[in-house]
């Protein structure tokens, strides 16, 4: 009704909209038919594509950034209290087998409530509980003597020495393009004639370095 | 009508963008299409005797003993750890050796699963740890003699700090199409993404850092392999197992986003011999 009330000339200007109209949605058909054609947007994109290596594969390293990474010298040697010694942990007090499953560990010195429940905590013929963890990879608390050895292995600028609430710690950063390889440790107690220190800290961790240390500031009981 | 304008204008520029720059960075941190399947095989080889190419060599695991010291035995869903007193079933992981003679009845060490070589000895009898999977995909456009690339895997080795000094080898899965595109503001992290859970195997060292693409298809499974991952190691005291009570490889699988993963083989069962676990890893639509 409205139409008719127009001018003649508001009528022409409607037919062209609506012909303006008609050719764009049109052109989208056509648009979405070539994409999913193409597969250049999802949800049509097509998957990138590759040949897989032939079974047997060595473990190679192509990511550039770790590439450099390892070509440079692993560091080995004491730094601030710590002693990094690659892939070799510090060692236990004398903890003789056969190492027996306990649940007796919630009111232990190495406990903390960052762990959880239903642990799998081992003790020592002689009693001694010498870790406990929520995870292989922790978090978790550990007994040690003689020198705080980390089995850390990297090359010297991804140690970093730092203090938390009071007590020594380093981190080794992520190996680059490895995010999830953060670890950090912090000497909680040394050593003395009588007690063994403690350890505490986090290994292969997709957390910044700030977040890690407030872990294991929970873990002791600190503040950051 | 303005709604719809607006509209169609949204869509217009969406399209000339997507033609504009084919293969660009946007297209490459997309989600990809598709849900895939990534089948484990154990990381102990033994022998084939079913001649499958799919299915991998056998493997042995070795059940939980009543008295507590005994070896992980079970792999299950990735849902908690089910309390079965007064033994923890500790689900999601499992401890292995390969399957080299045929099964039968008797202990498994001293007969089809012998571990060491020769028996009583401190010479593991397969000594490589290996990272092998299969992959499959629903997504058509994946075929076996062009597949898709699903995974990127990340390995890397070394001993444990805080807890039981073992050795490990981790590998992180992080989806193909969003590896590389996060990080943290701090610097201290960069190439993350969607990351799909961590294949680890314990008392085995190998390099510290490696990394391969996991392929998948939809007609027919794709293998990825790194045959040198690592190696069985005796471990220093303390990890609580050491030799000489049998080389193995503890397998486990650690996925906190339980969305995306679950098991599509269960094997709930301590049969004394399997062929491999398996998961299923949506790989798209949100």
């Amino acid at each position: 009704l409205k139409i008719k009330l127009r001018s003649r000339g508001g009528v022409q200007m409607l037919q062209s909209n609506s012909f303006r109209w008609l050719v764009l949605i049109i052109g989208l058909m056509i648009g979405i038919a070539v994409a999913a054609v193409t597969g250049s947007v999802p949800p049509f994109a097509d998957r990138p594509h590759g040949v897989p290596p032939p079974p047997g594969q060595k473990a190679t390293l192509t990511i550039p950034e770790a590439i450099a990474d390892q070509a440079k010298p692993t560091f080995s040697g004491p730094l601030g209290e710590f002693l990094v010694t690659p892939r070799v942990a510090a060692d236990f007090p004398p903890c003789p087998g056969p190492l027996k499953r306990t649940e007796n560990y919630k009111f232990h010195e190495l406990y903390s409530p960052v762990f959880g429940g239903r642990l799998e905590v081992y003790e020592c013929a002689n009693g001694i509980i010498p870790y406990v963890a929520q995870d292989y990879g922790g978090p978790g608390k550990r007994y040690f003597v003689g020198p705080a050895k980390v089995p850390y292995e990297g090359p010297l600028d991804r140690l970093v020495l730092l203090t938390i609430g009071g007590h020594s710690a380093i981190a080794q950063l992520p190996i680059p393009g490895f995010p999830r390889s953060l670890r950090i440790v912090a000497i909680e107690r040394f050593p003395t004639s009588h007690l063994p220190g403690i350890l505490v800290g986090v290994d292969n961790v997709d957390m910044s370095l700030k977040d890690a240390a407030a872990t294991v500031a929970r873990m002791m009981g600190v503040q950051p | 009508m303005t709604r719809f304008r607006l509209l169609v204008a949204a869509l217009s520029v969406l399209l000339i963008m997507s033609f504009s720059q084919p293969g660009n960075k946007a297209y490459a941190q997309s989600r990809s299409f598709g849900t895939d399947t990534i089948r484990f095989i154990g990381a102990k080889q033994g022998v084939n005797y079913d001649s499958s190419p799919t299915l991998g060599e056998r493997w042995c695991w070795v059940t939980n003993q009543s008295n507590g010291t005994g070896w992980h035995g079970y792999w299950v869903s990735n849902a908690e750890i089910v309390p079965n007193p007064p033994e923890p079933i500790y689900g999601n992981a499992l401890d292995e050796v390969a399957q080299l003679y045929a099964y039968n009845s008797s202990s498994a060490f001293s007969t089809y699963c012998p571990s060491v070589n020769p028996p009583g000895s401190d010479t593991p009898l397969a000594p490589l740890a290996q990272f092998r999977v299969f992959g499959k995909t629903d997504n058509p456009q994946c075929t076996a003699v062009n597949p898709c690339t699903s995974l990127v895997a990340l390995g890397r080795s070394g001993t444990y700090a805080v807890t039981a000094p073992c050795s490990y080898i981790e590998v992180d899965l992080y989806d193909a199409g969003t590896y590389g595109t996060s990080s943290l503001p701090d610097g201290t992290r960069g190439n993350g993404g969607d990351w799909k859970g961590m294949s680890r195997m314990i008392h085995a060292m190998g390099r510290a850092s490696w990394n391969a693409t996991i392929f998948v298809a939809q007609n027919g499974w794709i293998l990825t392999t790194v045959d040198d991952a690592g190696s069985v190691v005796k471990e220093q005291t303390t990890c609580p197992w050491t030799q000489p009570s049998g080389y193995h490889v503890h397998h486990d699988f650690h996925a906190f986003n339980y969305r995306d993963v679950v098991f599509v083989e269960q094997e709930y069962s301590p049969c004394a011999h399997q062929h491999g676990f398996a998961l299923a890893q949506s790989d798209a639509n949100g």
